[in-house]
């Protein structure tokens, strides 16, 4: 790394950034340690190790949460689909043409930017309630599909520096929009549509005010929901099988971190800032 | 790029064809995004001069203003929301530039590494995960107290969060050391790309660690600390998942900030006039940051293209 030649060895760095390491942790300690007591174990030692881990509340706890992992897939598969697709085909309209209108379009949707999504939920709420998908997963999918102005800027800029002599060539050979998008746009912009895809992933599997005021049954409820309902809608709690709900719910994003470190902090990187 | 005819004779319409297959690729984003972002930012400040009944809205004119001008709670809750603010901008402008500034000057790559991944994972547990865990931590027999007693400190132990004088900041305290994550992310991104030479001209001049700091990280990564307190405004202005879950507003009014108040009028009074009127008081404040970030934004790529 740069910048590492000053003098004095840093070991006051270490001690400062490995006691802030302690609390930091401390939560995925608690989740992952309380996963997995049994109510006995539980009320023993709540916070210390205990034996045997009992690995049956993740069985539970799955039970409870299978039908909206599979909720979840259907909102965040579709809505990022087509917030990937639509965006990638506005942002390569006006990054590689010029028409009438262009500044209009390019700006009216940079000021959406501006518009807190959360802050305009009570007339969102009145829209799906007009357009009568209330309580269904179309409600949810919607604002998320159209939740696409940050994407559209990104992949602007990105599709903005692709060299304009492959698109000269591919027009030259007649190529039309469709085939000059899929020959030469997606295959040379994978990186940022990946990172764009984490991006809205990570953003989606977070999100709970939306979907719990749209979702009022029981079988729609996404994962963010259906661990505050385990809490809130159980009769003899069970903070191990609550807990083991938590594993399980972080999980996919874990994964997904794990295996794409780099693309995942660079999506959120820069989507969050302009969030 | 557009007068490339392919064929002479029909130059012109296929022009024009081509133009409207454009328009035609950008529809469908500009469709939704009309329908859910432009149209909910009118409709909502028309309904916030209305009154919203089952059978459709009644103009009510002021009213819902006059009724939040007049609503002690509800000023009482952007009180709540300023010292969350407040506290949260302090936090932000201090500690994860700590650790940035600390791990960007570790010599052992290996150990860079490892600590970064530490800090960073907070932000891959999803939040609400994040949340429900603090409510243990803060609840009669959770975390927090379990560490208090074996510290000898039984006396102070209580319901975090039933407590009305404590509540506020123990939602502030959630996240506690507030490090990790992608505040973090963003300032050692800044330090990385500072110039090297600025570093190797420092060590000549044998500059120490301390005034390292003033003379050069800081000045140079000012953008990042104006950029992440911004967002760290905007981001409490308009969320309000915290309180949500972990209290609910409560005990009484103790933990409410208006964010929470609005989601209130849908899913518990279903008053759609008085929600529309605070989110568009939020609107304004939101919106108002919003432009200055931009503006700080514009300014600072201006001044990297000099």
């Amino acid at each position: 790394m740069r910048g590492n030649r000053i003098r004095g060895h840093g070991l006051a760095g270490y001690i400062v950034l490995s006691v802030f390491a302690v609390p930091t942790l401390f939560p995925i300690y608690v989740m992952l340690n309380m996963a997995g007591k049994d109510l006995f174990q539980y009320t023993l030692r709540p916070l210390l190790p205990t034996f045997p881990y009992h690995f049956e509340n993740y069985l539970y706890a799955w039970q409870f949460l299978a039908r909206s992992f599979f909720n979840n897939l259907v909102i965040i598969g579709v809505s990022t689909t087509i917030v990937l697709l639509l965006a990638s085909m506005t942002a390569y309209a006006l990054a590689r043409h010029s028409f009438p209108g262009k500044r209009f379009v390019f700006y009216a949707i940079l000021c959406v930017l501006a518009i807190p999504a959360t802050v305009i939920m009570v007339p969102q709420f009145m829209l799906v309630v007009q357009l009568g998908v209330v309580n269904t997963l179309f409600a949810v999918m919607l604002p998320y599909a159209a939740h696409q102005s940050l994407v559209i800027i990104v992949l602007y800029t990105s599709f903005s520096q692709l060299n304009e002599s492959m698109f000269e060539a591919a027009r030259i050979d007649g190529a039309g929009h469709l085939r000059i998008f899929t020959t030469i746009v997606i295959p040379l912009s994978k990186p940022i549509l990946a990172a764009m895809a984490i991006f809205e992933v990570w953003w989606l599997w977070n999100d709970y005010a939306w979907p719990s005021l749209v979702l009022s049954s029981a079988r729609l409820r996404t994962v963010a929901l259906q661990l505050v309902t385990f809490v809130d809608g159980m009769a003899i709690p069970q903070p191990g099988q609550e807990m083991a709900a938590n594993v399980i719910a972080a999980l996919p994003i874990v994964l997904l971190f794990l295996f794409s470190m780099k693309t995942f902090i660079s999506g959120i990187t820069s989507g969050a800032v302009k969030l | 790029m557009m007068d490339k005819p392919q064929v002479l004779a029909g130059h012109r319409s296929a022009r024009r064809m081509r133009d409207v297959r454009i328009y035609l690729l950008m529809l469908p984003s500009l469709v939704l995004i009309s329908l859910f972002f432009y149209y909910p930012a009118v409709s909502g400040f028309i309904y916030s001069f209305t009154r919203v009944t089952t059978r459709g809205a009644v103009w009510a004119g002021l009213a819902n203003y006059q009724r939040l001008l007049a609503d002690t709670r509800l000023i009482a809750s952007f009180g709540n929301l300023a010292q969350i603010v407040v506290f949260n901008v302090i936090v932000v402008a201090t500690m994860p530039l700590m650790a940035a500034v600390l791990m960007f000057r570790m010599r052992n790559p290996r150990a860079q590494y490892a600590f970064r991944l530490m800090y960073v994972f907070p932000m891959v547990v999803p939040m609400v995960v994040m949340i429900i865990i603090w409510r243990w931590i803060y609840s009669l027999d959770g975390g927090l107290n379990i560490l208090l007693s074996l510290v000898g400190l039984e006396s102070i132990t209580r319901a975090w969060l039933g407590d009305r004088q404590l509540v506020l900041y123990a939602i502030m305290f959630v996240n506690f050391p507030w490090m990790g994550g992608l505040n973090f992310l963003i300032y050692l991104s800044g330090l990385q790309s500072i110039s090297e030479e600025l570093f190797d001209a420092a060590i000549v001049d044998g500059v120490g660690p301390v005034s390292r700091f003033f003379l050069i990280e800081l000045p140079l990564i000012r953008d990042q600390i104006r950029l992440l307190v911004l967002l760290t405004v905007i981001f409490w202005l308009q969320r309000f998942e915290l309180p949500l879950i972990l209290t609910d507003g409560g005990p009484g009014w103790a933990s409410m900030v208006p964010g929470l108040r609005m989601y209130h009028s849908i899913s518990r009074d279903f008053n759609i006039g008085y929600g529309s009127a605070i989110g568009t008081v939020l609107f304004i404040l939101v919106f108002g940051m919003t432009m200055l970030q931009m503006r700080l934004g514009r300014r600072r790529a201006a001044a990297d293209n000099r």
